[in-house]
């Protein structure tokens, strides 16, 4: 663990009034798994990071050679690709890498680029029994070995059993498909530990992709990922669900190459005071200020009636597994982060995000959702990816969960406009609710430099 | 039409109006506003612009990627 990173101690440091997240899970009406009590608060001091890091082409590139060009990350599904000649295509900041699956089913990942004079292999995901260069026909194929080279007598100079295409590392963790553009790169089960134990009881490796959207952001992809690494945003960009989510109160958790931020439903933020059930349950379920909402039965805590109406709802598709799950984890907002841009949610959402640049425009971001879900029986096809028009909200494609994007998103260009503007040199951020965003930071630091 | 009062102002309830604007009210005084919160007409001069963006966010249903999407109710 970096020496940068100091514990601190859960009982005595600096705190929001109001419930703790650990007390609320006292409450629970089940017994709650031990990830959940996991603690890991971190000092990480109180310094400034550069403005530059959004705004400056020049700290773009950096970032590029550095991190981008270094760092174990994630490119699709399993199930994007089921097939023996399925191909992927995964960009990230200026290069272009193939996912192919093999025909007896392995995973490859190459450069996407011919070894003859370099034009891109595949522009589109698909599918094709050999890769066979659409400029002069060079062919691979699928498992990297050269096939064919039309009019071979005029290429002396290429050993052919060498000219095979140059094989990416490429790691699959609970069906994420991860490569590291760097052929020296460390191991990756290392760079996932942390992460991969926390999410051992959840398996989204046994869930399958229900929907995809994606949507180029006018704005930095940290400004844009920023915006989902912290909930003290709430009071200001969320307004209407601060009765039912104890936003300043989240319990934030930092390792070396994750961290957490958990937030509890069926709780009002410590900002408010008095805020009623029936109010707390609209907010919950988006309904209007003075619509009739359920009674709840005696005895039964507000966070426990909301906890089993979810479990009823998720039999219907995960079974009678959803006995097993606790009040937390039907309930709360537990947001992992994966250096640098992965984020899959803890427990039962299905939710996952990704962030990254888009090509070289240090300006603009791809910002992708994906919703896994469970199944019964045969796995369903993976959704393909839904790209969002500049003028299409978020709300258009996933409901509930978009509006609320849609409130961050409105923030996303505003932060970029103003970094652009400010008189400050640096990004000031909180002790410990926006430690997240300090770790993402920290580890910039260690990649990228100053 | 979508109504909803502000916490930190609990007598401030934000509506969508027939043109799709916001119209905010509090007791016999009222605002207009677009849907980004910016002022159209009436007293009332100032308004959330977050929850002008999120009450007046009324989605169809027919592009949803998922039916469940509008009923899961929990993120930041
Ligand atoms: S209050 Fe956070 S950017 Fe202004
Ligand atoms: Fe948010």
């Amino acid at each position: 663990m970096s020496e940068a990173y100091k514990p601190l101690d859960p009982e005595t440091m600096p705190r929001s009034p109001g419930i703790t997240y650990q007390q609320l899970l006292d409450q629970d009406s089940r017994s709650v798994p031990d990830v959940l009590r996991l603690q890991s608060p971190k000092d990480m001091g109180l310094q400034r990071y550069s403005v530059k890091r959004y705004t400056s082409a020049a700290w773009h590139e950096l970032e590029v050679e550095r991190l981008w060009k270094k760092v174990w990350q994630f490119t699709c599904r399993e199930e994007d690709i089921p097939e023996p000649g399925d191909h992927y295509r995964y960009d990230i900041a200026g290069m272009s890498f193939l996912i192919v699956r093999t025909e007896t089913g392995e995973l490859k990942a190459y450069p996407n680029a011919c070894l003859h004079r370099g034009r891109m292999l595949k522009e589109f995901d698909g599918n094709a029994a050999e890769l066979r260069c659409p400029f002069h026909g060079f062919c691979w194929k699928l498992d990297g070995q050269l096939k064919d080279i039309p009019a071979d007598w005029d290429f002396p100079q290429i050993n052919q059993s060498e000219f095979s295409l140059p094989e990416i590392p490429l790691a699959v963790w609970a069906g994420f498909i991860f490569i590291n553009p760097d052929q020296n790169c460390d191991p990756f089960d290392a760079f996932i530990k942390d992460l991969a134990e926390q999410f051992e009881r959840w398996n989204l490796g046994g869930l399958y992709k229900q929907a995809h959207a994606a949507k180029v952001m006018p704005c930095n992809w940290k400004i844009a990922q920023e915006a989902f690494c912290e909930a003290f945003h709430v009071n200001a960009t969320h307004p209407q669900i601060m009765r039912s989510i104890g936003d300043v109160n989240s319990q934030v958790d930092v390792w070396e190459n994750c961290a957490r931020v958990i937030t509890a439903g069926g709780t009002h933020s410590p900002l408010l005071t008095d805020v009623s059930n029936p109010d707390l349950i609209r907010a919950m379920m988006d309904l209007d200020h003075d619509a009739e909402v359920p009674e709840i039965p005696e005895g039964v805590s507000l966070r426990t009636f909301l906890a089993d109406r979810s479990r009823e709802s998720l039999k219907a598709i995960a079974g009678d597994r959803a006995e097993t799950y606790c009040d937390a984890e039907l309930m709360d907002s537990l947001d992992y982060t994966l250096f640098p841009n992965f984020h899959p949610w803890g427990a039962f959402n299905g939710i996952v995000y990704r962030f990254r640049p888009n090509g070289n425009d240090h300006r603009s971001s791809i910002m992708e959702c994906m919703m896994l879900a469970p199944f019964e029986g045969e796995r369903p096809p993976a959704a393909q990816v839904h790209w969002l028009k500049e003028d299409e909200t978020w709300s258009s494609v996933l409901g509930f969960l978009g509006k609320v994007f849609d409130q961050d998103s409105f923030n996303m260009p505003k932060v970029q406009q103003g970094l652009e503007a400010t008189y400050m040199d640096g990004i000031v951020l909180s002790g410990y609710q926006e430690s997240k965003v300090r770790w993402l930071h920290h580890k910039l630091t260690e990649w990228v430099g100053e | 039409m979508p109504s909803i009062k502000h916490p930190f102002d609990p007598e401030s309830l934000y509506q969508v109006d027939e043109e799709g604007n916001i119209r905010v009210s509090n007791g016999n005084q009222w605002g207009v506003f677009t849907r980004e919160g910016r002022h159209l007409s009436g007293d009332i001069r100032h308004a959330d612009p977050q929850l002008c963006v999120w009450v007046g966010n009324n989605p169809g249903q027919e592009n949803q990627l998922r039916s469940t999407a509008v009923t899961a109710k929990r993120t930041l």
